[in-house]
């Protein structure tokens, strides 16, 4: 073959990986699984912040014992000041007042996630008694939404980056949850692992059940498949042929946790809203039209009130 | 265009490069922390160490046991009885599967650096809400910190007959109970009377 008909074929090579690259992570298209994933990762925040606050002066005021500077948690913030008994009432309303932006009035989400940024990043310095692994991802999160690419219309349509970047930050989180279990812990060491997190004090009357009636085998398989599960998740998502398995695995996963583990539903229930960036984007958009819908009325319905 | 050298050069518009910074920027701050965090990165090429990024250490290892920590209190004129003190009266914030908050402040009392003065603190603030709050019950003199380490397997634990109840102290095997540490009065109110005096 002559070198010119080589370096050709070589040249529109390159240009086919280029232009399917462009398409997949920074071109312009319909984003509403973005947008249904905005208002689920926020609407999870608040229940979770909502769960908290049942017990606010405990939780944010000087009525709570908190842990003084230096004798926190290895990892934690530096403390931050506790609120003032007035404080609690103005921390939820900006709370509230951030998601009702981020819900209704899309125009001005920023200034909402900004907010929740601000707002998370409270809640895991101000007690590391009640900050969880959770608490970073909302902060991290909500930053991130902060500075995304902007869409606009109806169905919204903006860079596709917005998607891949939240699509890989589960995908980093569940790779890397794996990789601690099976090399920085024991997972592949032992085979009762599952079984002896599935004791103690998370224990829920479904994990009691389980306890009394499964086999050590089941929780053996349990083990194994979350390893694989966690694992293979970058390969299982992004793969179009193992993702449908991967989301109900991953449903399934989340389940089990909330209904095994007691107060650990929230956990479950933020990273499940990742879900919906794995949603066709036909249906994302079916969805989104009817919680629109949905909005609008108890909007309307609201105001006649 | 503003890269546009040849017909097949990857050509970014300037619509999709504020995009591109923004997932670089993403990998940056969160992908390679975690990643890093987690191990699977080599700690040597640690490029960012943040703290907000430790959040995969969950649940890596097997569990031995399960511990959890119970304060006994000696009172005044209680003739030196040590009384369990119910933690839900002191905190209702359940946010540690069955435990609740202050449950989990208490994992710090046993550590070695922190555990003293976490005591410490934490007692002066028992003392003065147990005085607040059963302004009837006479005043609290004394501390007492135990570890409670329930083996995984054993009955209570493997074979529940419902969901999580925290087991009285009394009825639990003695030699799973350690006593971590006592602290009185005089460590957290210096001015408090002496121990003759109880």
């Amino acid at each position: 073959m002559e070198p010119q008909g080589v370096i050709a074929r070589c040249a529109m090579k390159r240009r086919f990986l280029t232009t399917a690259m462009r398409e997949s992570l920074v071109a312009e298209q319909s984003v509403a699984r973005f947008r249904l994933f905005e208002c689920a990762f926020t609407v999870a925040f608040l229940l979770y912040m909502g769960r908290n606050l049942l017990h606010p002066m405990e939780w944010l005021t000087a009525e709570g014992f908190h842990l003084a500077e230096g004798l926190q948690r290895p990892g934690s913030l530096p403390p931050f000041p506790l609120l003032p008994s007035w404080g609690v009432p103005i921390f939820t309303g900006a709370l509230l007042w951030s998601g009702w932006i981020v819900g209704f009035r899309s125009r001005w989400r920023r200034f909402g996630f900004g907010a929740l940024a601000l707002l998370a990043l409270y809640a895991e310095g101000v007690d590391s008694a009640s900050a969880f692994a959770l608490n970073k991802i909302y902060g991290a999160g909500f930053i991130f939404l902060l500075f995304a690419p902007g869409y606009g219309g109806n169905p919204p349509r903006g860079s596709v980056m917005s998607v891949r970047v939240f699509q890989m930050m589960l995908l980093t989180i569940y790779f890397a949850t794996g990789f601690t279990k099976v090399y920085g812990g024991d997972w592949l060491i032992h085979t009762d692992v599952v079984w002896s997190h599935a004791q103690g004090y998370y224990c829920t009357e479904f994990a009691a059940f389980l306890l009394r009636h499964l086999p050590p085998f089941g929780w053996t398989i349990v083990q194994y498949s979350v390893i694989v599960f966690e694992l293979g998740a970058p390969v299982w998502f992004v793969w179009r042929r193992t993702r449908p398995f991967a989301i109900l695995f991953g449903l399934s996963f989340h389940l089990g946790i909330a209904l095994m583990m007691q107060a650990v539903w929230v956990f479950s229930l933020q990273i499940v809203t990742f879900y919906v960036l794995f949603l066709p984007e036909k249906t994302a958009a079916n969805w989104l039209n009817r919680l629109t819908d949905v909005g609008r009325n108890l909007l309307r319905n609201g105001t006649r009130d | 265009m503003i890269a546009s050298s040849g017909p097949d050069q990857f050509n970014v518009s300037r619509k999709e490069l504020a995009p591109a910074v923004y997932g670089v920027l993403v990998i940056l701050t969160w992908v390679l922390p975690v990643l890093n965090n987690s191990g699977v990165l080599p700690r040597e090429y640690q490029l960012v160490n943040v703290r907000l990024a430790k959040i995969t250490h969950l649940f890596t290892r097997r569990l031995d046991d399960w511990s959890w920590f119970e304060i006994q209190a000696r009172l005044t004129g209680g003739g030196g009885q040590w009384v369990t003190l119910r933690l839900s009266d002191y905190s209702g914030m359940q946010n540690y599967g069955y435990l609740t908050r202050l449950d989990r402040i208490l994992d710090e009392a046993g550590s070695r650096e922190r555990g003293p003065r976490v005591r410490r603190d934490l007692a002066r603030w028992l003392a003065s809400v147990h005085a607040r709050r059963f302004p009837e019950s006479p005043t609290i003199r004394e501390l007492r910190f135990l570890r409670v380490s329930a083996p995984v397997g054993a009955e209570l634990l493997a074979q529940p007959s419902g969901h999580w109840v925290r087991p009285a102290l009394e009825a639990v095997p003695v030699e799973w109970v350690r006593e971590i540490a006592i602290v009185t009065d005089q460590e957290w109110n210096p001015r408090a009377s002496s121990p003759g005096a109880r």
